[in-house]
Order: structure tokens, then sequence, then C-alpha cells
């Protein structure tokens, strides 16, 4: 009973072992709140980058020697192989470019002003990447239709599998609201627009419709229906050399992603429209994979299909599966470098901050030796009244326990609270101090993620108390083994 | 008659054959068997220390304490009374010898054996009163009956209560809540005496209580001391080198240069 009560007296009386709390309390706050922050960068990048990717990515390269033949340029023979496979829930092949917005179309002579007065292009010129997709239009639009006759005659009608674009990929599937939890959009709220058939809008071949990112879109102050002449370099097989060819398509609607990147930088149309603008050089680059469960399947899943679509040479891959992990990739391993430099970060961020509760531990260290030094008197009364040496020993241990106790308790709930409020510290800091700590233009979030781990928080808190007990051992043990007698002459 | 050495030998009779052991000690100390013993110190020998606080030596005492028994330590400054004192309060051990409290060689007992002992059978009063300066009188009172056992044992043996009938019996029932810096030197000893006195120890061992007090205060103090060993019968071993209080004791022991002066 007396090592609570009189460590306990002890920690209270003496000012000094409110330096030992605020330690760990600093130890503990810092290490909680900023692995909360980089576990929520962490999460937030996971989501932002995973929502450009589907779960499997599929680049053969194309024309290159396989187990059979030449890998071909016609994603069809791919595509049954890819939907054979009974854990693929869609398959669906797109086309990449590049191209540039060039000056002519609707927008005119606004267009230089608008350039000029825009952040977009430092060169006169406006990169953007082409993403050709196929979406099922005629199935998607008859079928509620043929649902409703049907239900009307032989109750519910089974929802078609449909393997297109919408199926295949998870980003643009949360861009028509079928992801749950996601604050993407597009607009108007009917992405299949643009990939009707084009329509007539004159003389001339009629002007297929574009998806346009809403940065870009109000950057350039455009308008739904305008105009817009797209330009790219396309391979002339017969002269084997690169031409511009330039076409005009017309804006049928505009997505928002909230990532700079991709609502500046990209535009969607339909993946044979692009094909027809490339001079058919070009059927597809890629085939996005969705499975049925990523995270129970996807390791096993790319295994087998590396190996039976490189043994139907369908991929170049190769007799070892090594060649082949370069033309089939989970969306992991395509974004591998990116999370695992955040993820090193975390780790890294964890292990130095670390470092301030080993502090926290020789300060405690100090603490305690002197407590004994000056206690010696008392560590004789207490053998004198019967205290036994591990009885000390547990005295001293008890102090530690309730500095590692309170500071610990303290900096959990400081750790916590500040990861839970870090916007609204981030947003009174840089406004009292006039400095902007947070810049929201270079991340591709608008507000600083933290994500608070329980699990994470119980192990600092333990951690810490691990780190203060080892600390104050020593001194500990040697309060043990004073000589109650020589403690007694202690003057 | 049996040796010393005849007597060290023996020792697995202390738990064996306790009476047994006890009836040979006796014969050694000359004692008849009617007188029962508190504390017997058997060839105690003490060495100087290597290293620590110099002590003085001690040769070769042979001592017994009998129940209820007051007995003066008398003997110039550096004589080893207080050397003595240590060894049979089980505080500092001696390089030879027994000390035997209640038939048990406390010596060969365990670490926390020993500090059961020095917690349950002796009570220590000191001269310069060692009252730990965080807890109020009365808490440095019950701090024995803390240190012996758990929460429960202490409220089920109703130590505060103790404490405080014993506080109040020396005339500081309006100082409980005061802490050593705020008494007088009078009061510290009396906190201190209340203190050795809680778990009714078997032995109570005061080492030049008043040493330290001036003589009006000395006379109080040292009054309800005496006073206190008479009522409860407490065998007490005093040590002083003030010849009057040791004349107010049963039986005076003189030492000097480490050995007992026999009596005339």
């Amino acid at each position: 009973m007396y090592r609570s009560f009189l460590s306990w007296r002890y920690l209270v009386s003496r000012p000094t072992n409110l330096i030992g709390i605020v330690g760990i309390l600093v130890g503990v706050g810092a290490l909680i709140l900023i692995l909360s922050i980089m576990t929520g960068f962490l999460e937030e990048s996971r989501r932002t980058v995973r929502g450009t990717l589907s779960d499997l990515i599929v680049c053969p390269r194309q024309g290159e020697r396989s187990a059979k033949s030449v890998v071909s340029d016609d994603p069809q023979a791919l595509l049954r192989a890819l939907r054979e496979e009974p854990r693929v829930a869609a398959a669906a092949p797109q086309l990449l470019w590049g191209g540039i917005i060039t000056q002519r179309g609707e927008m005119g002579k606004n267009y230089e002003r608008l350039l000029a007065s825009s952040s977009l292009s430092h060169s006169g010129l406006l990169a953007i990447q082409l993403v050709g997709i196929d979406v099922d239009g005629v199935g998607r639009l008859a079928w509620p239709l043929a649902a409703l006759a049907a239900r009307r005659i032989h109750g519910a009608l089974p929802r078609p599998a449909l393997q297109d674009e919408l199926d295949a990929s998870a980003f643009l599937r949360s861009l028509v609201g079928d992801e749950p939890g996601q604050d993407w959009t597009v607009a108007p709220p009917n992405p299949l627009f643009p990939f009707l058939p084009p329509r007539r809008t004159g003389l001339g071949r009629p002007k297929a419709g574009v998806l346009i990112g809403e940065q870009l879109f109000s950057d350039l102050g455009m308008r739904l229906g305008q105009v817009v002449e797209i330009g790219t370099a396309v391979l002339d097989p017969a002269r084997d050399d690169w031409r511009m060819n330039n076409r005009e398509f017309v804006i049928a609607g505009t997505f928002r992603t909230r990532e700079n990147e991709t609502d500046t930088g990209r535009i969607y149309l339909d993946r044979r429209e692009l094909a027809d603008f490339l001079g058919q050089t070009r059927g597809y680059t890629q085939v996005l994979v969705r499975l049925s469960d990523y995270e129970r399947d996807a390791v096993a899943v790319s295994e087998d299909l590396r190996a039976r679509l490189s043994e139907r040479g369908l991929i170049a891959g190769g007799a070892a599966y090594a060649d082949g992990r370069l033309e089939l990739k989970t969306w992991e391993e395509f974004r591998g470098n990116l999370l695992g430099a955040i993820e090193n970060e975390r780790v890294l961020m964890g292990i130095m901050l670390s470092l301030v509760l080993v502090v926290a531990g020789f300060t405690i260290f100090a603490i305690l030796s002197m407590m004994v030094t000056e206690k010696r008197r008392d560590i004789g009364i207490l053998a004198a009244l019967g205290a036994t040496p591990r009885g000390v020993m547990a005295l001293f241990l008890m102090v530690a326990f309730w500095d590692a106790l309170l500071g610990g308790f303290l900096g959990a709930v400081l750790g916590t609270w500040g990861a839970l409020r870090i916007d609204a510290i981030e947003r009174w800091l840089s406004s009292t101090f006039g400095i902007q700590i947070f810049n929201r233009d270079v991340y591709l979030f608008d507000h600083i993620p933290a994500v608070v781990q329980p699990l994470w928080v119980g192990a600092i808190v333990l951690g810490a108390f691990l780190c203060t007990l080892r600390f104050a051992a020593k001194p500990a043990i040697r309060a043990a083994l004073l000589d109650p007698l020589e403690a007694l002459r202690y003057e | 008659m049996l040796s010393a050495r005849g007597v060290k030998k023996s020792f697995p009779l202390a738990s064996t054959r306790p009476r047994l052991w006890r009836r040979m000690l006796r014969s050694l100390l000359e004692l008849p068997v009617t007188v029962q013993l508190a504390l017997i110190a058997l060839n105690i020998e003490r060495k100087p220390r290597t290293r620590g606080p110099m002590l003085e030596v001690l040769h070769g005492i042979d001592f017994d304490l009998r129940e209820g028994e007051l007995l003066a330590l008398v003997g110039s400054s550096g004589a080893g009374k207080s050397t003595l004192l240590h060894c049979l309060g089980l505080l500092d051990r001696p390089s030879e010898g027994v000390v035997s409290i209640e038939g048990r060689d406390a010596w060969a007992l365990s670490l926390d054996e020993r500090a059961h002992v020095r917690n349950r059978k002796i009570g220590f009063v000191f001269q310069f009163y060692h009252l730990l300066p965080e807890l109020t009188a009365l808490e440095n009172v019950m701090l024995p009956g803390m240190i012996g056992g758990s929460r429960l044992d202490f409220h089920r043996n109703g130590y505060r209560e103790r404490a405080l009938e014993l506080l109040e019996r020396f005339g500081l029932s309006d100082r409980i809540a005061h802490r050593p810096e705020e008494l007088s030197g009078g009061e510290r000893q009396r906190v201190a005496m209340a203190r050795a006195l809680v778990l009714e120890p078997a032995i109570l061992l005061a080492d030049e209580p008043t040493g330290n007090l001036d003589s009006a205060t000395a006379g109080i103090v040292l009054d309800l001391l005496l006073e206190e060993q008479r009522r409860r019968k407490l065998s007490m071993i005093l040590v002083t080198h003030d010849e009057k209080i040791a004349h107010r004791c049963e039986r005076v022991i003189t030492m000097k240069d480490g050995r007992i002066v026999p009596s005339a």
C-alpha cells in the first residue's frame, strides 16, 4: 500500500517531476499527431490514386513476339480471355494518346487572350491526355426500357452483364455515382451522351462529343455544346514519319474529381472515334479489369492471368513470370513507387519521433536519479520500518509509472484531439502568424487528412510506458541496493 | 556448558527443536529456565567497514534482553552502543555471532523475513527522529502499517485508528495534519515514538531519544517513553550516555571500546 501512496506523494510534492511528464506528453502527442496525418495522407493518396485506375491494368506490348505469334493490336481476343476468368467482373479496353487544344474552333480570338491569362499553359499550347473508352450506350439505354416492359409481362428482368468502361473502371464508375462515398461529379448527369453517335452540327463530318475536365472547362471559359479543336501527332506508316492531325469535337459534358491534374489534363471520348482520329494506327493501349473481390483475389488472379495470357500469346510475356509483370499489374503495383514513398515517409517519421520518447526517457532517468539521491534518508527510514529492497525499488518505479500514466494519457488525448481538429488548427495558425502551412494547390486534396487508429494510439502509449520504466529501472535498483545504515546516516 | 561455536552449529535446531535450542542458549548465558527472553545476542563481532560510514567495532558481545525489561546501554561516545543497537535491530549485519529474536536466528532469515521482523517485532526511535518530510504526522505514524500489509490489512487492523489514539495520548491530536517541518523537536520525537509503537512491537530500540532535545522537552519525552514501556510491558533497550537516564532503567549495561564492561 505504501508504494502507491508514497510514490504519488513524491510525484506531486516535487515540481521537477512535471518536466518528465511534459516530456512524455510531447513525445506521445507528437507521435500520434504525425502518424495520424501520415496515415491520412497515405489513405487519401491511395484513394486518389486508386480512383484513376482499375483493379488490374493489362498493357500488352503490341507488335512484339509472344509464345504463339505477334501480340495483336485488336483487343477482342484479349477481352475474351479476360472475361472467361470467373473472378473477373468486367474488362474494357482504353486507348490513350496525347493531344493539344489548338487555337482554332469557336473560341477564335478569345482563345489567345484566355490562354495568356490562364495558368494552364506556358508555351501557348495546352497539352491534354486523350482517353478513348467504350461505353455500351445502346445496351445501357435499352435495358431500363426492356426491364420496364418485361416487368409488366414476366416480372423482374435481370440486369445484363455489361462489360464496358463504366463497369471496368472504378474511376469512371465513381464519376457516374455508382461508387458510394465519392464526391466526384459529372455534368450534365448523363455521361452516355458523348458516346452516342456524333451529332451533326452542320456541313461535313459529324462532330463527336467529348467529356472535359471542369477545371479546364472553366479556366478556358468554355460552354456546353461549344466546338473545340484538338490536334495530335500521328505516325504515317507510308512515310514512316509523324504528321499533325486536327479535328473538331463538341463539348458534351464535364467531370470534376477535385484532382487538379485530372481536371485540367484529361479528355474522354469514344474509343473508336479516337482510333479514327489517329488514322486507325492504334486500336487500344490497355485493358482495364475489375475483379469481383480485389482484396481477396488480386494476387492470385494476376498470377493466373499472366500465365494464361502468356501461354496464349496474348501478351509478349516470357517463360518467366517476371517478364509478364510488366504487362499485367494490379493498381498497387502500378503506383507502387508513389505509395511506397509515402509509406517509407511514415515509417521514417515514426522512427524519428520515437527518439523524442527516448529523450523523455533520459529525462526520467535524470529526475529519478536525483530523487534517489535526495531520498536516501527516506530509504533508510523505510528499511528500518520494514520495507524490503524489492519494495523500495517498486516505490521508485511507481513514480516513473505515474509519470508515464499522466504523460501518456494527456499526450494521447492531445494528440488525438489535434489530429481530429488539424484543419481548424492549421487555419488558425495560418491566420494568426500570416503563413501558409498547408498549400491546398500542391496536394491532391483540399484538407489535411488525418486518420486516428486506436491500435496505434494504444501501441504508442504502451511504448511510452515501457521506455519510461526501462529508463527508471537503474535508479530504482540503485535505491534498492542502498545500505539502510548508510542511508540513515546520509546528510 | 555449550560453547558459542557449538551453539552456532546447532542452528538447524532453531526451527526443528526451538525449545531445546532456547535451553541451550540459556545454559550458555547461565540464565534460569523461568526467565523469558525477548532477544539474545551471542558472540557479536563487528569488524570495521571497508567502505561507507565508519562504525565502531564490537568484540565478542554476549547479550540478552528479557521480556518486559527496560535495559539501558551506556558508554562514552565511540563505545559501540549504536553499532550494537543496529546489529540487534537487524539494520547492520554483524561479522560474527547470532541474534535470536523469539527463538529464531534473525540474520539467518531471508531479506523479506528480516524486513517483516523489523516491521512487526521491532520498533525504532532515533535520535534525529527520521520522519518522512512529505508526510503529515498522522501519515508518518501510519507508515509501518502501510508497509506491513495490503490496503485491506491496513483497514481491517484499524491502523489509522491506532495512530490517532497514540497521537492523542501523546498530546498531538491538533497536530496530526502538520508536516514535520511545522513541528517542534519534542513534537517530532513524540510522532517518532508513536510510529515505533503503532504495530505494538515486542522490542523497542531507542537510540539517544532525547539527545537532540532541550532538557525540559527531553524530560517530557522520556517520561512518555518510559510510561509506555511500563504500560505495554515492552522489552526495551535505551541507548544513552546520560547516567541519570540510565538509572531510571531496570538494568544497565556499560560498554567500552566495543566490549561489555562486566558489572561489579
